[in-house]
């Protein structure tokens, strides 16, 4: 009997070592570890924002603010969102154990380059990840220059429109030409 | 008797390369590809408990009272320790250090404080830190009551360096 006892009090031992080698207490991820965003003016833009938790929970999402250029010091980061005009919001504010996607979202009321961390937490855990980021606010004027720029109309793909632009427009040119040409009373 | 060694010899041994050197045979590579898993991620214990500490007074650490701290991503990182309520009268007196002794020691208010993790440069491996903390209320004003089990949140954020 005492030998039964103790093997199953060594299998409950040997048992206990295992699950506590596998079940991490508080680890917490995030990536990417930065990215950067352009905006238009009072338009919603969205990015995806992948955590690893090691345990479900409630997570906070924080942002912060600087005007004067990149720092890799949270506390150099003061602002608010209010303060210099973005709105943050993000969705899905419970996360599982493994990996989660969520939406972080921003909206911004003026122009301008901004830097920020969004502090993303579960604060029962007492874990948390800064993730930099930088916001672009193009009014209309840096709009074309944005869509120049981005990857929709390339740089490539803005030469072969303004050849055939080129080209229509000559192609009117002479066929206005002949018609003119043409209509032209004989002496 | 020599001639005929010779002779088999010559012949398996042909064989035997022209088995392995085959012009025509095509050897098939596989492996799984997975993309470098760019991620800032730690892991930290989540209870601190720093004892008795009476107004006046400071608690004093000892080696027993390591905060664990691991890399367990793929950057090398800051981690700093921040108070979740940042007007917390009591807790707005934390300080860290990385040691208690030698050069290390050097005790930073929370809010000034970060410590440097490196990546260990393996994917299955973790680099792992370890600092104190302690409570300093010897210039806190006195509290008309007792605060029995008073906690705070503090969390532990971690950048990419």
């Amino acid at each position: 009997m005492q030998l039964q006892i103790k093997i199953i009090l060594g299998f409950v031992f040997f048992f206990s070592i295992f699950i506590c080698s596998f079940v991490s207490g508080a680890e917490f991820g995030v990536y990417p570890s930065a990215f950067e965003l352009n905006l238009n003016l009072s338009v919603t833009e969205c990015h995806e924002v992948f955590i690893m938790s090691g345990f479900p929970g409630k997570l906070v999402v924080k942002d912060y603010w600087r005007k004067n250029g990149f720092s890799n010091k949270i506390d150099d980061y003061q602002l608010s969102g209010e303060e210099i005009g973005i709105d943050f919001f993000y969705f899905e504010d419970i996360i599982q154990k493994g990996e989660n996607e969520i939406q972080v979202c921003f909206k911004a009321k003026n122009e301008g380059h901004y830097n920020g961390v969004l502090l993303f937490s579960v604060p029962e855990k007492r874990v948390g990840i800064g993730v930099w980021t930088k916001i672009n606010v193009l009014g209309d004027e840096l709009s074309l220059k944005k869509l120049i720029e981005s990857n929709v109309v390339g740089d490539s793909n803005l030469i072969l429109l303004l050849m055939f632009e080129t080209g229509f427009l000559g192609f009117l040119t002479l066929f206005f030409l002949f018609i003119v040409i043409k209509k032209k009373p004989k002496l | 008797m020599e001639r005929l060694y010779l002779f088999f010899t010559l012949v398996f041994g042909i064989l035997f390369l022209a088995g392995v050197v085959s012009s025509n045979d095509i050897l098939t590579v596989e492996a799984d590809i997975f993309s470098f898993p760019e991620i800032v991620m730690i892991d930290v214990q989540d209870h601190i408990y720093l004892g008795n500490v009476t107004v006046g007074f400071e608690t004093k650490p000892t080696s027993n009272d390591k905060i664990f701290i691991k890399n367990t991503g793929t950057f090398n990182v800051s981690v700093q320790p921040k108070l979740v309520n940042f007007s917390d009268s009591v807790f707005g007196n934390l300080y860290f250090t990385k040691r208690l002794s030698g050069e290390d020691y050097n005790y930073s208010r929370i809010g000034q404080f970060k410590v440097d993790i490196p990546w260990s440069g393996e994917l299955d491996q973790y680099e792992e830190e370890y600092i104190y903390m302690k409570l300093d209320l010897r210039d806190m004003e006195n509290i008309d009551e007792d605060l029995i089990g008073y906690k705070t949140d503090i969390v532990f954020y971690a950048t990419a360096n």
